[in-house]
């Protein structure tokens, strides 16, 4: 054991510690060569390029001793005579292990290593350590840098969409940075959190949603996902009990990129590009909307026989909306106004605005990266700093981030080591409001589009096209108006960082502590000038302004044994034991002014009124005890235990401490000798099979707790009864039992796996409804059941290797969920029409079912079915109609295929993925912008295929103004939201070697990339990618409300490299 | 060397063990910044009161004096010729016309509203006597906690169930009776329906311990002529007119109240004056007046309900009640919970009388007339009086259609209508029908249907009974 007297801050020291080190280093070099004699040394080289390797780890086990290969691929052990086992290992190749007879004739021994295309030596990150991808016998699905690195994509989820078999990926809409919906084998609650754990580089990392608004934001957005070294999805119990009563949704182990021993590598990136909505919806134009709506006046006066009353409350409206510009000469002919007399005159309209192009804005896009990595024998280090600024599709939408990351690891000895990983980040984001906002951009569809955009000067001409002339007298507010006289910033700061030390017992025996910290800050700041009083209300009194401040704190330690031996011949074991403890402190601060001199003064220092101010907080922690082993025999059998005691604040006194065990097994056929007849054929078998438990304690601080909140009255404070006290209150518990196998056929040029899985969650954590007698109306309880099933399989095929080469990777995943107990309870969720049904999968819509257009009158009707289900007939009358499941919200299978070309420096990649056998509730803008001209709103170009006389062969029923003829909510607007995507497709050229070292560079990347450049699907709204962002939830899924499309992005990039 | 392994093995073994046994329980000891526990909430007198004070603040919630309590019954007794419903709320309109779907929210909260507020009192009476030093102090909170439990029965009662003077009292099902605080989710929560007469029963009982124990003076929170007054409330909506007699000539008697000079002073207060007896106090940051919102005339109501012209005629010439109206472009609407004199002022800010002396007086010349008595006052001083106040001239003469022709302009939106309707057994309408009897079915608001899915001992009242 060395100590120096470590100061960084001064240099001089810091030399001198160098110094010392290298001279310390030496002496032991110099006293081993002295005592025990030969140096044995080489160079290590990959096998098929014969490039040097760096950073090659070479390890002598019997003696717990080993070196690393220089940037040359050089390496040096000092062995006494004898004969040793020495491993060659390193990431991306497969380990050799070398007998090395050391006498005085045999110094120089280079190794070749195979790269390992199949992945089985990779190393797997799982809960507090790692393990190869050959010892694994749970269930976990990897992403590499590679596949993940430049996507020009907001977040790390969506970087990963179609990519992991088993998770599926929905982003609510095309707005920046908003909430996103990740469920790893399906949704495994009904009232808590039913998102993964998200643990960055071993930290649990803080989800919480800072959004004040509606409108969920995706906590990760801080994160530069070009960071990744690696993601693992922790699937089934065996991986995730390791995180006990918070991973029955799954974990997601991120681990960020180290350095490696040798010379400095630079990366910069930088990446450019633009964006565009992946679909516009077409809309009727002003002539149709006018003649659409004059029509459904005129039917309306027919059926209700008041004769021309509706067209004559349309002719006001017409009149009010089109701000005196001439809307009657785009009239058909055959039409005559009721008030003026005016016949139709056929023509086109004065004023045409195509409102859905308001709504959108041109997006560019830019990205600078800038790493470096490298280090020596004894500290490696990466650093990286990002700078993006992105506009999103829509009008006002922005997204910047910047952020900056050390990841530091020292060798102090070959006892000792210990690093440190930091990163701080920023967003800023200028957000937009939510969906069921009329300033939310999309909503500018409902605008009639003989409304003019500015108001019209005294000759009906638009002239004056400032933000100040914009037109105030639309139908509903014009949400323009909000691009220039509001304001909403959210900026976000997170810092994460983690310190560890690992020390060396004895060889067989490491100790790890670990101390982390993750801070998020999260400021809103708001502002509304008097200009948008209509869309904002609180405005209206000289302008508004809201500031809030919110700040997440968690802290965490851990500390842990491993003990990793051969305890036999062929039989080696590992255990891991240890503790740990989290905590989160969370803080908010909320006050809002309003009455502002002008629209110069934004901030609350400025504002006459005292609108409100408050403040809160609260905090949590979890205290766990965890204890793993693995054991393997003779390389081929595999056993692997493992539990966890979880306490958390959050449970009830009662049930304060929970044990998730878990045991999985696995059995590589492959090293049996029968196999060996046909390993051509058969290259690699590995049989699985797990089963364990695991908690979900994703729901609030206190909920075991009998509360009771602040109030006042006249005057005086008071306080008053808000949550009956459940002591008994617990985490949920999820039960998994998974089969699979891994495969490699034909020389391993087809590898894949395949799983089954059951998961039954047990003790749903229910906002239960109780009686209101008891001065509360709902309690949250542990009752109910639910139940996923589902397979996952996954085809990597190497089609053509060489110079010309050409893999695939497919993945498909089957889940089926149903809720299978609530105890009687019926809970909606989303627009009101989505259900947690008993015997149903969670969220299925619930509502009439719509049985067409009555050919005769233009009708819509609606099946009635008696108490059995059986069908009875069709009515035109709603409330006669039965209510039942019309749809289901989760995909049948979900998956993607990924295509890699290589030629001569040429790269392409083309990833398509798919949703399939899901059904989405257009009824948000449906009811409005398809509700049979019920309403003003302008409709869908299809509408106009409405029922007459001359076309009684149609779905679309008779459009009626003002009167509901199928604008309810029924089966009309639920449709199928399956899709295919072509969601990342590049194309890359790598400039060869020679070329570059001339320059002196040591890499050069140019590439072009497209995200989401085509989309099949029959979804007949915007994009089938979406859940309304204000209704998201666990039961709130598959809502279209206005919900802005995705982005179909282009970018530009090069990497280089020196 | 091996000496040193097994010692420093020792030292990080002792660490290890040392971390693992740090006070872990404590660790998990969290309390909630923004909320206190039950333990805590009850635990000293001065906390008994903070709760207090919350109970008072649920009693004057938009879901019950705050807003529904008056508002939505004088919505529903109203007859079409007097008063119209003009908002765009479904739920007030169904009441309004006197067909109530099952899941109307309105009915839903003013149930849920209600019990919420008799939780918070039943939390204050089941605080144990041990922590108060002084026992007056527990004795005065829990007549407190009673005058709230029973203004929140009496208005459950008078909708949910059928008037004390409509058939049997002691069969007619009434509301369940809670007087225990919730402490815990079984199936103890499941409570069934009370009679009628049971539960008028509770209501004087809790009115009467009130007015035993309240001090004769209490700020703008209750005192024992509010339960007093109270009492004479409840006495007249059960047919006991001696009780009620001798109730509001107490308060009238106490010397403590007397009338405004002005009828329009109130109104729209901010503070209690010198004939208020009891009001619900709202303030700048607290309180809510859901009868401003719905009542008052925009921009600060929705003028959701208008005044018709069967109602302004019933006013004499010259009567100063007549002029507590104001047309809008949304037709008339009432002042009575306006601010005609300031425009700037927010009338959702200001006070909610729930009981003034003129309704004393009511009660006293109604009783009197009844019983052929003098008590106090004769009944014909005491109208003229009242009739001087507001500018009419004095009649010779007074009878009981007299006295309560009186009644109904002095008390006019203040939320009696609903009541005097029941035990006057007089009649309504409704857009859709000319006549409905004061014990028709529909003028019985449905068990929430929320409650019928949750409590499977609740049997739903007749009008809304299927097949």
């Amino acid at each position: 054991m060395f100590f120096f007297n470590l100061s960084l801050t001064n240099p001089m020291k810091m030399k001198r510690f160098i110094q010392s080190l290298i001279v310390t280093v030496f002496a032991l070099l110099q006293m081993d060569a002295m005592a025990q004699g030969f140096t044995v040394s080489g160079r290590v080289s990959d096998a098929q390029s014969g490039e040097s390797l760096p950073g090659v780890n070479v390890f002598v086990p019997s003696l717990n001793r080993g070196a690393v290969s220089d940037m040359d691929g050089q390496y040096a052990l000092l062995l006494a005579a004898g004969e040793y086992q020495v491993r060659f290992s390193f990431v991306g190749y497969i380990t050799y292990t070398a007998t090395i007879a050391v006498s005085s004739d045999m110094l120089n021994y280079d190794v070749q290593l195979q790269p390992d295309v199949v992945g089985l030596e990779n190393v797997v990150v799982v809960g507090y350590g790692e393990v190869s991808r050959r010892e694994v016998t749970g269930s976990i699905s990897s992403v590499t840098a590679e596949d993940i690195e430049f996507i020009p994509v907001n977040t790390v989820e969506n970087a990963i969409q179609g990519k992991v078999s088993g998770v599926l990926i929905q982003q609510n809409n095309g707005k920046l940075g908003q909430g996103i919906q990740v469920r790893v084998r399906g949704s495994s609650s009904v009232t808590a959190d039913n998102q993964p754990l998200y643990v960055i580089d071993g930290v649990p990392v803080i989800m919480d949603n800072f959004s004040i608004s509606s409108a969920a934001t995706n906590p990760l957005a801080q994160f530069n996902f070009n960071d990744v070294e690696s993601i693992q999805v922790l699937k089934d119990a065996s991986a995730a009990a390791i995180y006990g009563s918070r991973a029955a949704n799954g974990v997601v182990l991120i681990t960020t990129k180290q350095g490696r021993p040798g010379k400095t590598n630079f990366t910069y990136s930088y990446q450019m590009g633009s964006s565009e909505p992946t679909n516009k919806v077409d809309m009727m134009n002003a002539k149709e909307y006018v003649n659409y709506m004059f029509q459904a006046a005129t039917n309306t006066d027919r059926i209700r026989n008041t004769g021309t009353l509706y067209r004559e409350i349309l002719e006001d409206t017409f009149d009010w909306l089109s701000l005196g510009t001439n809307w009657r000469q785009c009239l058909d002919s055959k039409y005559t106004t009721p008030i003026t007399g005016t016949a139709g005159g056929g023509g086109n309209c004065a004023v045409d605005t195509n409102w859905q192009e308001e709504a959108f804005q041109e997006a560019a896009m830019f990205s600078h990266d800038l790493s470096a990595s490298g280090g020596n024998e004894n500290t490696r280090f990466y650093v990286s700093g990002h700078f993006s600024d992105q506009d999103g599709i829509l009008i006002r939408d922005r997204f910047q981030r910047a952020s900056t990351r050390i990841n530091l690891d020292h060798t102090a000895s070959d006892k000792l080591n210990l690093g440190m990983n930091l990163s701080a980040g920023r967003s800023f984001h200028q957000r937009l409001s939510s969906d069921n906002a009329f300033s939310t951009p999309i909503q500018l569809i409902a605008q009639a589009p003989i409304a003019p955009l500015y108001y019209p000067d005294a000759n009906g001409q638009i002239t004056d096209t400032s933000p100040e002339n914009l037109n105030n007298d639309t139908y509903y507010y014009n949400g323009v108006i909000h691009k220039y006289f509001s304001k909403y910033y959210v900026t976000t700061m997170r810092t994460t960082g983690k310190f560890y030390l690992g020390y060396n017992v004895l060889p067989t025996l490491e100790f790890r502590v670990e101390a982390s910290g993750d801070v998020m800050t999260g400021n809103d700041d708001q502002w509304y000038g008097p200009e948008t009083a209509v869309g904002f209300a609180t405005a209206g009194k000289g302008g508004f302004a809201s500031i809030a401040w919110q700040q997440s704190v968690s802290y965490g330690s851990s500390a842990y044994f491993t003990y990793s031996d051969a305890i036999a011949e062929d039989m080696n074991l590992t255990v891991t034991a240890g503790l740990d403890y989290q905590y989160n402190d969370y803080n908010y601060a909320y006050t809002s002014r309003s009455g502002f001199p002008n629209n110069s003064f934004k901030r609350l220092t400025s504002g006459a009124n005292l609108e409100s101010g408050t403040s809160t907080g609260s905090e949590y922690s979890f205290l766990s005890y965890f204890a793993r082993s693995n054991y393997s025999l003779k390389n081929k059998y595999l056993l692997s235990v493992s539990g966890r005691v979880d306490g958390s604040s959050r449970f009830g006194v009662d049930n304060r401490y929970g044990f998730f065990p878990a045991v999985s097994a696995g059995w590589i056929l492959t090293e049996e000798s029968f196999t060996q007849s046909f390993s051509k054929i058969l290259t690699y078998m590995k049989l699985r099979a797990s089963y364990g438990l695991t908690g979900n304690a994703g729901i609030g601080n206190f909920g075991s707790l009998g509360l009771w909140g602040g109030t006042s009255y006249g005057g005086q404070s008071g306080i008053n009864p808000t949550q009956i006290p459940n002591p008994n209150l617990t985490w949920e518990t999820t039960q998994q039992l998974n089969v699979g196998f891994d495969y490699g056929i034909l020389n391993n040029r087809i590898t894949g796996e395949f799983d089954y899985y059951v998961k039954n969650t047990d003790d749903l954590l229910l906002s239960v409804q109780i009686p209101a007698t008891s001065g509360f109306s709902s309690s949250l309880q542990n009752v109910g059941k639910m139940e996923n099933k589902g397979i996952e399989l996954v085809i990597n095929t190497f089609n053509f290797t060489g110079e010309f080469s050409w893999n695939t990777s497919f993945n498909i995943s089957f889940n089926k969920n149903k809720v299978t107990d609530l105890d009687g309870q019926v809970l909606t969720g989303g627009l009101g029409y989505n259900r947690a049904l008993e015997g149903e999968a969670i969220g299925v819509f619930y509502g009439r079912e719509f049985a067409g257009v009555d050919p005769t009158n233009g009708d819509a009707l609606f099946n009635v079915y008696d108490e059995d289900g059986n069908f009875v007939k069709t009515t035109n009358s709603f409330n006669a109609a039965t209510d039942r499941v019309i749809g289901n919200p989760n995909p049948d299978y979900i998956g993607g295929i990924t295509n890699n070309f290589n030629y001569k420096g040429f790269d392409l990649s083309v990833l398509f993925q798919f949703v399939q056998g899901n059904d989405a509730n257009i009824s948000g803008h449906g009811r409005w912008s398809r509700g049979s001209g019920v309403y003003e709103d302008n409709s869908v170009a299809d509408q106009l295929d409405a029922w007459s006389p001359d076309n009684p062969n149609t779905n679309v029923p008779e459009n009626r103004y003002l009167r509901s003829n199928g604008n309810q909510f029924s089966s009309r607007y639920i449709v199928d939201a399956s899709y295919v995507r072509l969601k990342n497709v590049t194309l890359g050229y790598t400039v060869p070697n020679d070329v570059l070292s001339k320059a002196g560079l040591r890499s050069l990347r140019v590439y072009v990339t497209g995200v989401n450049l085509l989309t099949f699907t029959d979804y007949p709204a915007w994009d089938p990618e979406m859940n309304s962002d204000f209704v998201a939830g666990n039961i709130g899924l598959g809502n279209d409300f206005y919900t802005a499309p995705q982005a179909k992005t282009l970018t530009f990039g090069v990497n280089v490299g020196f | 060397m091996e000496n040193m392994m097994k010692k420093q093995l020792r030292i990080i073994l002792g660490l290890f063990l040392g971390l693992t046994l740090i006070g872990c329980e404590d660790l998990l000891n969290l309390d909630p910044q923004a909320s206190i526990s039950d333990e805590i909430a009850l635990s000293t007198p001065s906390n008994v009161q903070t709760a207090l004070v919350g109970a008072y603040g649920a009693l004057g919630s938009s879901n019950t004096y705050g807003g529904m309590y008056i508002y939505l019954t004088e919505v529903y007794a109203a007859p079409k010729e007097e008063l119209f419903w003009n908002g765009t709320f479904i739920d007030p309109g169904e009441i309004y016309n006197k067909a109530i779907v099952i899941t109307n929210d309105f009915v839903s909260r003013y149930w849920s509203g209600s019990y919420n507020t008799i939780n918070r009192a039943n939390n204050i009476l089941a605080v144990d006597a041990s922590i108060f030093t002084n026992a007056a102090t527990k004795t005065k909170m829990d007549a407190e906690a009673k005058f709230i439990r029973a203004l929140s029965y009496y208005n459950l009662i008078q909708v949910f169930g059928k008037a004390y003077n409509d058939g049997d009292p002691s069969k007619n099902p009434g509301v369940p009776l809670v007087l225990t605080p919730t402490r815990v989710v079984d199936e103890t929560l499941q409570v069934e329906r009370e009679t009628v007469a049971k539960v008028y029963e509770q209501i004087v009982k809790d009115l009467l311990d009130a007015k035993r124990d309240l001090p004769e003076s209490n700020g703008f929170y209750a005192n024992t002529y509010a339960a007093s007054g109270f009492l004479a409330r409840v006495y007249l909506a059960m047919g006991n007119y001696s009780a009620a007699l001798a109730e509001a000539d107490r308060v009238l008697k106490s010397g403590e109240y007397s009338l405004f000079a002005d009828i329009a002073e109130n109104y729209s207060r901010s503070s209690n004056g010198d004939e208020t007896i009891f009001a619900m106090q709202v303030t700048t940051t607290s309180g809510s007046n859901d009868n401003a919102v719905f009542f008052a005339p925009q921009p600060f109501g929705r003028a959701d309900i208008r005044i018709e012209a069967g109602h302004l005629a019933l006013y004499e010439e010259g009567d100063a009640r007549g002029q507590l109206f104001v047309a809008t472009g949304r037709g008339v609407m009432t002042t009575k919970y306006a601010v005609p004199s300031d425009p700037s002022a927010d009338p959702r800010r200001r006070n909610i009388t729930v009981m003034r002396l003129a309704e004393m007086h009511l009660i006293r010349a109604e009783a009197n007339v009844r019983l052929s008595s003098e008590v106090g006052l004769s009944p014909l001083v005491e109208m003229n009086a009242l009739r001087a106040r507001s500018g009419l001239a004095a009649l010779e003469s007074v009878n009981l259609q007299q006295i309560l022709r009186e009644r109904k302009l002095e008390l006019a939106f203040e939320g009696h209508l609903f009541a005097d309707l029941k035990r006057l057994q007089g009649s309504t309408s409704s857009p859709d029908k000319a006549n409905i009897a004061w014990n028709d079915d529909s003028l019985v608001f449905p068990i929430p249907n929320r409650e019928m899915l949750v409590n499977s001992k609740l049997v739903q009242n007749k009008g809304y009974i299927v097949n």
